[in-house]
């Protein structure tokens, strides 16, 4: 059986700000930061973006795409705890017995499994893929760069970052908006017609009895600004991620997430406001072998190497006998697992 | 068999260990299992019960009864900094409103307990250019075994402990024996071979004179 051995090394080039929170204080939040040595074995701190966040990324895509093959058109729904498991690796939990069978199993039942790894029932499966933290192409990681990728010219991290500042408004107090909004007069008129019973021409209009602190705090505007430090747009990355011993299936399933990715190809947080959107180029280099184009993403454009093509076919093929199966068996996927979870 | 000073350069000086103590017997056993017999990796849970299996791995053995260990030194080294990081585990909500079947029950997940739990758990990392272990082995299947040791330490799945470089090179003195000798008149208890998280390997040791050279006692710059 064919095995997957050596890296990924992704450069992502970022197409909006990218917003990855360490601290916050207050409204302001700021990059995360690691430390890490310099060329001259020093501790310098610099700005990842974490190879535990872009692993998670790819496990929710890859589970998505693995879902939405299934559903054959429509979402697979899942039991929670299976879904806890593709999405967010699962829990271990339940006696301490060990069933190698089982393991095995899983894995050649659920490649993307035992790619991204996960607790089911009783036992942990490890992972087969190591994920890299992304580093800006600054000056302070030089000496980690490939050669291609290295610039005696390169500027600090800190040059590459910029705040973006926000307002959360208050809509309610926007007298534009204010004829949308229920007032007290509306909720007791409700109330009064609710209940058959009428206003008395002597009952005041105005609630009764309302502390004044409270009248005054709910006038007053719950509005608020924010800043973010992001890595500017225009930024790249670097990041590497070691493969293990990979099937061609699991190659495949691995591929499927990164497809699946690509479809929004977003890192890091306030995506809502589309932050976090970039281009991404990953190679293959294996173990001792020739270094490939893998797969470049870039918004609404998708490539695949020869390597990522044919272990992405094989997967598609895969989970395409798996749906046939599922249509005769409904309980194929949850009944692979359900010895685990007993 | 010869001694043998075994160098780790490693990408970018970050290993998560809350301990230092890194044995490469350890690792070396970790490789061949991963090698010859990787459905035995399926046992990780401690508290397991049946025999342990002890793999060839090329490193010569010292003792003859239950308190043999592998002439192989902990890591050397010196620490130039320690931080503790955080790494965040979350229930999927927004995933689970397309993906989830709650199977007629409440749609409500605890997050704050139970098997669903949010963690922001912390990870102790340090600072280190080159770890280095002395032992008594055979250099040619050290390093094939190396080969398979991409990461070292904890969270290896996320990238901490990533080696850039590993050299095996014969070594004109042996300090293999860096490292907790098993002793009835010891004072701590420790494992003395792999797998250093199984209790039966746990006994009374001392810590020889030159421990002065282990990352774990290093005074931390």
């Amino acid at each position: 059986m064919l095995k997957f051995k050596g890296r990924l090394e992704t450069v992502f080039t970022l197409l909006a700000p990218l917003s990855h929170i360490g601290k916050s204080h207050g409204p302001d939040s700021y990059l995360d930061t690691q430390d890490i040595l310099d060329p001259d074995g020093k501790p310098v701190e610099v700005f990842v973006y974490h190879g535990n966040a872009w692993r998670g990324a790819l496990r929710d895509a890859g589970a998505k795409y693995l879902l939405d093959i299934l559903g054959a058109g429509s979402s697979l729904r899942i039991p929670l705890q299976l879904f806890y498991l593709l999405f967010s690796g699962g829990s271990i939990g339940g006696d301490q017995s060990i069933d190698i069978e089982q393991a095995k199993r899983i894995r050649e039942g659920l490649p993307l499994l035992s790619v991204f790894g996960g607790g089911v029932g009783n036992q942990l499966l490890p992972g087969k893929i190591s994920v890299g933290d992304a580093y800006p192409l600054s000056r302070e990681v030089q000496h980690l760069l490939p050669e291609s990728l290295r610039n005696e010219r390169a500027v600090s991290w800190r040059q590459m970052t910029t705040e973006r500042s926000h307002s959360r408004k208050d809509d309610a107090k926007d007298n534009n908006l204010s004829t949308y909004l229920q007032t007290d007069e509306d909720v007791r008129l409700l109330e009064a017609e609710q209940s058959g019973g009428q206003l008395g021409l002597l009952d005041d209009p105005k609630p009764k009895t309302k502390a004044k602190s409270k009248s005054e705090k709910e006038d007053k505007p719950q509005q608020m600004r924010y800043t973010m430090e992001c890595l500017s747009a225009g930024s790249r990355l670097w990041q590497q991620t070691s493969v293990q011993a990979l099937t061609e299936l699991e190659m495949g399933a691995l591929v499927s997430a990164i497809h699946e990715w690509a479809s929004a190809p977003y890192i890091g947080g306030q995506t809502r406001i589309g932050f976090g959107l970039c281009a991404a180029d990953i190679t293959w280099k294996p173990f001792g072998g020739e270094e490939e184009v893998f797969v470049k993403v870039h918004p609404s454009c998708l490539e695949l190497g020869e390597t990522a093509k044919q272990s992405k076919a094989m997967y598609d093929d895969f989970l395409s006998q798996y749906t046939a199966y599922l249509n005769d068996n409904q309980e194929g996927l949850v009944g692979l697992l359900a010895a685990a979870k007993g | 068999m010869q001694p043998l000073k075994v160098e780790a350069f490693l990408t970018d000086g970050r290993v998560a260990t809350s301990d230092l103590y890194l044995p490469l017997d350890s690792m070396l056993a970790w490789s061949w299992i991963f090698e010859h017999r990787p459905e035995l990796l399926a046992k990780t849970t401690s508290g397991l019960e049946g025999e342990i299996y002890h793999p060839p791995i090329p490193l010569k053995r010292i003792g003859d009864d239950d308190n043999w260990y592998y002439a192989c030194s902990f890591a050397c080294g010196k620490p130039v900094g320690e931080r503790t990081n955080y790494w965040h585990k979350r229930f999927d909500a927004q995933h689970a409103e397309t993906y989830a079947d709650f199977e007629g029950r409440r749609e409500k997940v605890n997050t704050s307990a139970g098997r669903y739990k949010n963690y922001r758990m912390p990870v102790v990392t340090y600072l280190i250019a080159k770890l280095t272990w002395y032992c008594v082995g055979d250099a040619q299947e050290i390093e094939y075994l190396l080969s398979n040791i991409t990461h070292i330490g904890k969270k290896r799945s996320q990238g901490y402990g990533e080696i850039r470089e590993w050299t095996v090179t014969p070594s004109d003195v042996d300090k293999s024996h860096l490292r907790p000798i098993p002793s009835d008149a010891g004072t701590d208890v420790l494992a003395i071979r792999p797998p250093y998280w199984e209790r039966s390997n746990h006994m009374l040791v001392t810590w020889p004179e030159g421990c002065e050279e282990l990352a774990c006692f290093a005074e931390r710059g």
